[in-house]
């Protein structure tokens, strides 16, 4: 045992040191620093999941509703494609293969991430609006009485919203059993660790590596049902205790980012497709976008952003710190110019002062402060929202500014300004780890958005950000 | 029946040539950058989203960003028009229709370009070629129905069904799940 405990520790050092590569282990020793280095990653990988695991937060049911109304609200923006013949019976499944989509059951999700910020719920607001003037327009010009349109919104809306809290129960009950069950081995680990001492830890670790695939009993609760939605749960437990293993093995984060972030695309799509195949109310095309997008709110609000967001970090580090630097670096007041933003655009500064006001950023503050805003966002929809509020802010600052100097209709702004202006804001609001938010952003956001406006202000934004740097 | 197909259509040009106006133009009344236009041709409907494009010249290049998957390009500018040809052809969608498009035809006392040097030059590159004013708005909604037309009206570019997953996807067809269509998309 003391030889082990002399590799153990030699295998610490030179994991300390970074230089420890063995990618073919041929000799005893060289085999059993593997099988560490496995057990070790394993360990950090799950512990790290376990800390950053949201910490559960009693919701009111004020807010599960809401957040359950917001569920829904993307799936109302269906077009006018024959609604009535289609949609006249509830969601059917596929005979004897499915269960009917049952009543919330009182173990809703309770997670802290799910309770929403106002400019989520405003947003919400707004395209429920949207949405209920649009449906009222298509329907009244198919016919029918106003009172019995209405009764049908309604009624497709209430049927949308039991979906959606039908789907969250189950998807939240598994994860409320992962989060637990790693809660028990993080405590059952360390209560071995403070018992025995390191060399027998270590031993423990690596039998226990098997045990590290937490999802292991879960996926047994749900072996025995054909449900589909037990299916596809189950689908992606395999595949999350695929990645578990190769967490462990892979030496590049880089490559296991790609992975990752792979995977997570994968499991959103299939099982938006699943629902989408079982339930035939989602078919619509305009609806499979939402789909995908509250899946991934699921995954994204339940578990799975910080872990993502910390990795994603990893990985641009240097290139955040760079831009950080350089950013907080240069000079406000010579920043326009070096933006080489046209004169007409720079109404911010205040007529009254002569030197140009520093930490005041006039007229584009509001753009700024949404920008900023971004940190705090979880889902990649949320995150691309910011920016797009933060574009919308500054054509609206733009438009206000030239309104007050002159009557006449403000000149239309181009992309060349568009893009200056985003530039400068982006370098004004700073934000720590802008090169990771829009890896997040642009990995994770599903295709459709990107060929639609939210595409392209994020086309602009990563533009910007090259262009800023290039200039400063 | 009718169907609607849906298209990206980037347009390129250097600040001043007037590329917004053309835009502009063609969707009339309120500016925002990012705009979206049907067209109808031969009963179907064509859908352009309409992306207007900034900061070629800072480059020397495009932002690949704002090209990326693109089915149509509106090139605006005679003398870079070869270099973002290339760079469009090796980049944007393989089957991208690109027109080049003569701007202000109404400053016809400052001409740089003749109409015969500028179809040449079209000809040569397989380009569209027109001539337009977004001031008068001559020209603009031909230009822009020449490019419908030439478009390929196939089935990845129908408004519906757009889910499908590119390339980058991963399969899980290793865990035996059911596979996924294999669709080739173009962006």
């Amino acid at each position: 045992m003391a030889v082990v405990g002399r590799l153990v520790s030699e295998a610490l050092d030179l994991d300390l040191q970074g230089d420890y590569k063995t990618p073919q282990p041929s000799t005893p020793r060289e085999l059993l620093l593997s099988h560490f280095k496995i057990a070790q990653n394993c360990f950090d990988r799950m512990q790290r999941l376990v800390q950053e695991w949201p910490t559960e937060v009693s919701a009111s049911e004020d807010e599960d509703s809401e957040y359950l109304q917001f569920a829904s609200v993307p799936c109302a923006s269906r077009p006018s494609k024959e609604p009535q013949e289609r949609h006249l019976s509830l969601p059917t499944p596929p005979a004897g293969k499915v269960d009917p989509p049952r009543a919330p059951s009182p173990l809703l999700p309770q997670n802290a991430n799910l309770s929403l910020t106002a400019l989520r719920r405003a947003h919400a607001e707004e395209m429920v609006a949207k949405q209920k003037a649009k449906t009222e327009k298509i329907l009244r010009a198919r016919g029918g009485s106003l009172a019995q349109n209405e009764a049908y919104v309604s009624d497709l809306l209430s049927r949308r919203q039991q979906f959606y809290s039908t789907v969250n129960d189950k998807l939240s009950e598994v994860f409320r059993g992962i989060s637990s069950k790693a809660l028990d081995i993080k405590n059952s680990v360390e209560r071995e660790r403070r018992r025995k001492s390191l060399k027998l830890a270590v031993a423990d670790l690596e039998r226990q590596e098997q045990d590290f695939i937490v999802l292991e009993p879960i996926l047994e609760l749900f072996t025995s049902t054909s449900d589909p939605m037990a299916v596809l749960v189950r689908e992606f437990i395999t595949r999350c205790r695929q990645l578990l293993r190769q967490a462990g093995l892979e030496r590049d984060p880089g490559v296991l980012l790609e992975k990752v972030l792979d995977e997570i695309i994968a499991v959103e799509y299939h099982i938006s497709e699943v629902l989408i195949g079982t339930f035939e109310d989602l078919a619509d095309p305009d609806l499979k976008v939402s789909v995908k997008l509250s899946v991934q709110e699921f995954f994204f609000t339940t578990a799975l952003s910080p872990a993502i967001q910390s990795q994603i970090r990893r990985h641009c580090a240097q290139e955040d710190s760079t831009i950080l630097d350089k950013f907080l670096l240069c000079s406000w007041e010579e920043l326009f110019g070096r933006l080489n933003i046209r004169g007409k655009l720079q109404i911010p500064r205040d007529k009254s002062l002569d030197t140009f006001p520093i930490n005041d950023a006039g007229i584009y503050s509001k753009a700024i402060s949404e920008l900023q805003a971004i940190s705090t966002q979880v889902t990649p929809l949320d995150k691309l929202l910011c920016l797009t509020r933060c574009c919308n802010a500054i054509c609206q600052a733009v438009d206000d500014a030239r309104r007050e100097v002159s009557e006449e209709h403000p000149e239309a702004m181009g992309s060349e300004d568009l893009l200056m202006l985003m530039a400068y804001v982006l370098v004004r609001a700073s934000v720590p780890d802008l090169a990771s938010q829009i890896m997040f952003i642009s990995k994770l956001v599903p295709d459709e958005l990107i060929r639609g406006e939210a595409g392209y202000v994020l086309a602009t934004t990563q533009t910007a950000m090259e262009y800023a740097l290039g200039r400063l | 029946m009718p169907k609607i197909y849906q298209y990206k259509l980037v347009l390129l040009g250097e600040s001043a040539v007037g590329k917004s106006s053309l835009v502009l133009r063609f969707v009339k009344n309120s500016f925002s950058d990012h705009q979206e236009s049907t067209i109808g041709v031969d009963k179907d409907t064509l859908k352009f989203e309409i992306w207007d494009t900034a900061g070629q010249e800072r480059y020397n290049s495009l932002a690949p960003m704002y090209y990326r998957g693109a089915h149509a390009a509106v090139v605006d500018s005679f003398e870079r028009a070869k270099k973002w040809v290339t760079e469009l052809l090796r980049n944007a969608s393989p089957n991208i229709v690109i027109a080049l498009v003569g701007n202000k035809l109404d400053l016809a006392t400052h001409r740089q370009v003749t109409l015969e040097e500028g179809q040449a030059y079209a000809d040569e590159a397989n380009l569209l070629f027109t001539e337009a004013s977004a001031r008068s708005g001559d020209g603009v909604s031909e230009a822009f129905i020449k490019i419908a037309k030439k478009l390929p009206k196939t089935e990845q570019q129908m408004a519906s069904p757009r889910l499908a997953p590119d390339a980058r996807r991963v399969d899980l067809n290793r865990s035996g799940a059911e596979s996924y269509p294999t669709t080739n998309r173009c962006c």
